[in-house]
């Protein structure tokens, strides 16, 4: 799928699969179709991309949550879209045939209320993938914007370890498997073991944080559903130290069996750096892009300028402050 | 076996084909049989299975020949446009064009007082104004000289007017942008595949073939061809000017800016502006341990752009109120278009509880603010205006009016009649001055009319009457009395909901041709509108608003309750912002301040 040549100091390696570039959408910002080739830069940021993360896709369509479905925060926005997709039969059929025209690895998000359903899912995705289009999947096991029975999936090691095992289960050979962590628990280690366990072979951090906001003029919640996930630079020290943590005390991770992708309140390269730094393979890019399309394409180029000039590439920069 | 008529008319469109596709630069041999049954009039489909590929090339070799055959197939699409106008051929320039194909009717009366380069042109009987048709192939040098010609005879009267046939829209655009500071500018534009589009939509038979051609043997291959909306850019726009508009302290703005890029925008389409300067190369505010000491609570208060309708464009060369003296005739309008808009207004309202809105407040003349558009699905008005409407109605709330205004500008453009609706807390945010010594006046194109006379501005109804509509066809409604003299006649205005002088108006005057309504407002201001026009039988269009993040279509943030979304849910950055009001799902939208 991936036809670029992937011989720069950028390029990365998920698993079997190699990266262009250590740049990721991040799941929920990116859509699940080809809107990005609406946009004038569209080839530039494609070439910017070292893979595309869809946004959560479900078993069934669902129409999300009610408005008002986002809010800006000082730093920071808040949103709680509710997982809105048109379910994974259109997904396969309309969406993903559309993405193979990015020319990307692809990596579909996927999301459910039960453990089983992760199961019925994924077999439902690597059935439908006649195309073979389907590079990776995410495992979403900590959206705060959905219940599941009241308690939030990805706290529990144990429930995210039985998640993970029913997505991984059916997966092709050479997809691979990422599992999307929350920020909001006391030790993200903890469940993260619990994913390794399950069969992950990646680790995505961090998910939103979850958050309010309230209208002092109206004496009401911003958001229709009153809570949110915060996302933006606000909550990117949380992220570092999230996957600065889960490298240190994760023998997998710190080996590179397990890559971590950073995500959380990057919007300059430094801020990707920043996270590979901490422990990071490759980064995912969501707010910031709302606020500038060319915030892939700035990466990209910062990373390479950085890498030129400390003849360096980004896998020798991975963890590397955990070496002082 | 092929007749001989079929052979001719398949050689016609053989011919038109190699002039686009091939141009002067590549041999037509290219041109092979399996492109062609997709360009063919079905009629014509089968008969030919006789021809080998190689006769096809020798049909089209002779380059000047395709190039006239081109000529008249262009100028028979536009006779048959323009009739239905009851626009005639007036004179034609036979030494061009390709004799006996197509059809196209040939002109008496020559009239030897106009420019000889003109290939064809085209005016109403007994009209004064006229169109001077020209391809965009022809010598640039006499192109320039008969537009000067035509300028200067016109002499801003807008009587007579030129207009230049391109191979394609990117070619159009190509020499639109050229053509704004040469002699051109202010001549009109016309690309072949939209005049194409154009008359499929109305001559199937004709133009069946050629739509074809460009769907299915072009597209797949490189091709001068344009998508037909533009891609969304993103730019850096220069602010020209900050208005107050209003008493001293009315919360509205208007601000003009500079930005090309978004010359392609179609009227209803939206841009997001950041709402100040930008910092950093990140697009995020740099931390400023300065700004950070001195004013903790304002330094990192906004992140994301803001969503704006545009209010008006301008085109150079083209004064402010062209319209009011320019009668095109309705049909052909939908794809003339005058040199590239560069310059925009954007009007809005600093919202008390808007950190985006109050920020702007601070935006200066020569600013640069990062944008992106053109945004949302652009509507399409030529389908529209085929529909033989009698007159379209605007219905604008507060800001909502906005982008209305710059829908007018463009339905006048076509001689659309327009009926418009304003309504507005207080009157006094209506009005408003400019002084010398602090806007520059040359570029204000309602200042130029009105600051000489010391008159104040008002603004919607300066800029509508500068799009050419009537006083008496401009209504306000208003919660907050105030001085109203001079502005709109007695029977136009009254104190209380714009819905409520709507239905008052409706009564007054009833309608015998289709009426279409566009409304922009707050939801329950619209719903009390569609109530009005469900009844009376007036198709309404909504133009919704709503809190946004990407603008792209992919955050899902801004969504509308619809019954034709999928998910019960549309877009209005992307399905939007137009939806017509039956697919609205009014008792679920919610009314809470953008």
């Amino acid at each position: 799928m991936n036809k670029k040549t992937v011989r720069s100091e950028l390029a990365v390696k998920l698993k079997q699969v190699s990266l262009a570039t250590p740049l990721l959408t991040a799941s929920g910002t990116s859509g699940t179709s080809d809107e990005i080739n609406d946009l004038e830069n569209s080839p530039q940021i494609i070439d910017a991309l070292g893979a595309f993360v869809t946004k959560g896709v479900t078993l069934e369509a669902r129409s999300g949550n009610r408005e008002m479905r986002v809010v800006e925060t000082r730093t920071g926005l808040l949103n709680s879209i509710g997982l809105q997709n048109s379910g994974a039969a259109v997904f396969v059929r309309e969406e993903l045939p559309r993405l193979a025209n990015y020319n990307l690895p692809i990596i579909v998000n996927i999301s459910a209320g039960q453990v089983d359903e992760f199961g019925r899912l994924s077999e439902f995705l690597m059935e439908h993938d006649h195309d073979e289009a389907i590079a990776g999947i995410e495992i979403n096991v900590s959206c705060p914007n959905i219940c599941a029975g009241g308690v939030a999936f990805g706290v529990d090691p144990r429930t995210v370890e039985k998640a993970v095992r029913a997505a991984c289960q059916p997966l092709r050979r050479d997809v691979f498997s990422l599992t999307k962590m929350t920020p909001n628990v006391t030790d993200i280690s903890e469940p993260a073991k619990g994913a390794i366990a399950g069969g992950t072979d990646g680790l995505s951090m961090i998910n939103t944080l979850r958050g309010m906001a309230i209208n002092v003029h109206t004496g009401s919640y911003y958001l229709g559903n009153k809570t949110g996930g915060l996302s933006g630079p606000a909550i990117k020290p949380v992220g570092i130290q999230m996957v600065h943590e889960c490298y240190r005390t994760i023998p997998e991770c710190r080996r590179g069996t397990v890559p971590i992708i950073g995500i959380g309140g990057i919007a300059t390269w430094e801020d990707a750096l920043e996270y590979i730094m901490a422990g990071a393979t490759a980064v995912g890019i969501g707010t910031a892009w709302f606020v500038n399309p060319n915030v892939f394409v700035e990466i990209k180029t910062g990373l390479e300028t950085y890498c030129r000039k400390h003849s360096t590439t980004i896998t020798q920069k991975i963890g590397s402050v955990h070496e002082i | 076996m092929i007749s001989p008529t079929q052979t001719a008319e398949l050689d016609c469109y053989l011919r038109v084909m190699a002039h686009v596709f091939g141009g002067d630069t590549t041999h037509p041999e290219s041109i092979t049989w399996d492109t062609v049954p997709d360009i063919m009039p079905a009629r014509l489909r089968d008969a030919c299975g006789d021809f080998a590929d190689g006769d096809i090339g020798d049909v089209c070799a002779d380059s000047d020949r395709n190039r006239r055959t081109y000529y008249s197939f262009c100028l028979a699409l536009i006779e048959q446009i323009l009739k239905q106008d009851g626009w005639r051929l007036s004179r034609i320039d036979n030494t061009r064009i390709e004799p006996g194909t197509f059809g196209l009717s040939s002109a008496k009366g020559m009239d030897r007082s106009q420019p000889d380069t003109a290939v064809a042109v085209f005016g109403p009987p007994g009209g004064r104004q006229r169109l001077f048709f020209f391809f965009s192939d022809q010598d640039p040098t006499i192109l320039a000289d008969a537009a000067i010609k035509i300028n200067e005879n016109d002499n801003d009267r807008f009587e007579d007017l030129a207009v230049m046939i391109t191979l394609s829209t990117r070619d159009m655009q190509a020499r639109r942008e050229a053509s704004r500071s040469t002699a051109w500018k202010r001549g009109l534009f016309m690309a072949f595949d939209q005049l194409c589009e154009r008359s499929a939509e109305t001559y199937p038979d004709l133009c069946l073939p050629i739509e074809n051609m460009f769907r299915d043997s072009v597209l797949s291959k490189p091709a001068p061809v344009e998508p037909a909306r533009d891609k969304i850019a993103s730019f850096r726009a220069r602010i020209l000017d900050h208005i107050v508009v209003g008493d001293k302290d009315s919360p509205y703005r208007k601000l003009r800016f500079e930005a090309p890029e978004l010359a392609g925008i179609v009227p209803l389409q939206f841009i997001m502006s950041a709402t100040r300067p930008r910092a950093s190369a990140g697009g995020v505010r740099e931390f400023s341990w300065q700004a950070f000491k001195t004013s903790f609570r304002d330094a990192p208060a906004t992140y994301l752009k803001r969503p704006f309708g545009i209010h008006r464009a301008f085109h150079k060369g083209f004064p402010a109120d062209y319209l009011t003296r320019l009668r095109l005739p309705r049909h052909v309008a939908t794809i003339l278009h005058p040199v590239r808009p560069d310059t925009f207004e954007v009007f809005f309202k600093v919202l008390p509880t808007g950190k985006g809105t109050r920020e702007m407040q601070d935006l200066k003349k020569d600013m640069m603010i990062d944008m992106i558009g053109p945004l949302g699905q652009p509507f399409k008005l030529a389908k529209l205006i085929d529909q033989d409407i009698g007159e379209v109605h605007v219905i604008g709330g507060g800001v909502g009016m906005a982008p209305l205004v710059y829908l007018v500008q463009a339905l006048r453009f076509c001689s659309v009649p327009v009926k418009a609706f304003i309504g507005i807390e207080s009157l006094d945010h209506l009005r408003y001055r400019l002084r010398h010594e602090q806007h520059d006046l040359e570029d204000e194109p309602l200042a130029r009319i009105h600051a000489a006379e010391g008159k104040d501005i008002h603004i919607y109804v300066d800029d509508l009457l500068q799009t050419g509509v009537e006083r008496n066809n401009i209504y306000v409604s208003y919660d907050k009395t105030g001085d109203i003299r001079d502005i709109v006649p007695p029977a136009n205005h009254m104190q209380g909901p714009i819905s409520d002088l709507y239905r008052r108006s409706l009564t007054r005057h009833p309608f015998d041709k289709p009426v279409v309504a566009f409304t922009c407002g707050p939801p329950p201001m619209m719903q009390a509108i569609h109530e009005i026009t469900r009844h009376v039988g007036i198709r309404l269009y909504v133009l919704m608003e709503k809190r946004m993040a990407c603008g792209i279509g992919v955050c899902l943030s801004c969504v509308c309750r619809t019954t034709s979304g999928r998910s019960g849910y549309s877009r209005v950055c992307k399905e939007g912002p137009v939806f017509d009001a039956n697919e609205i799902i009014w008792h679920e939208q919610e009314n809470s301040p953008l």
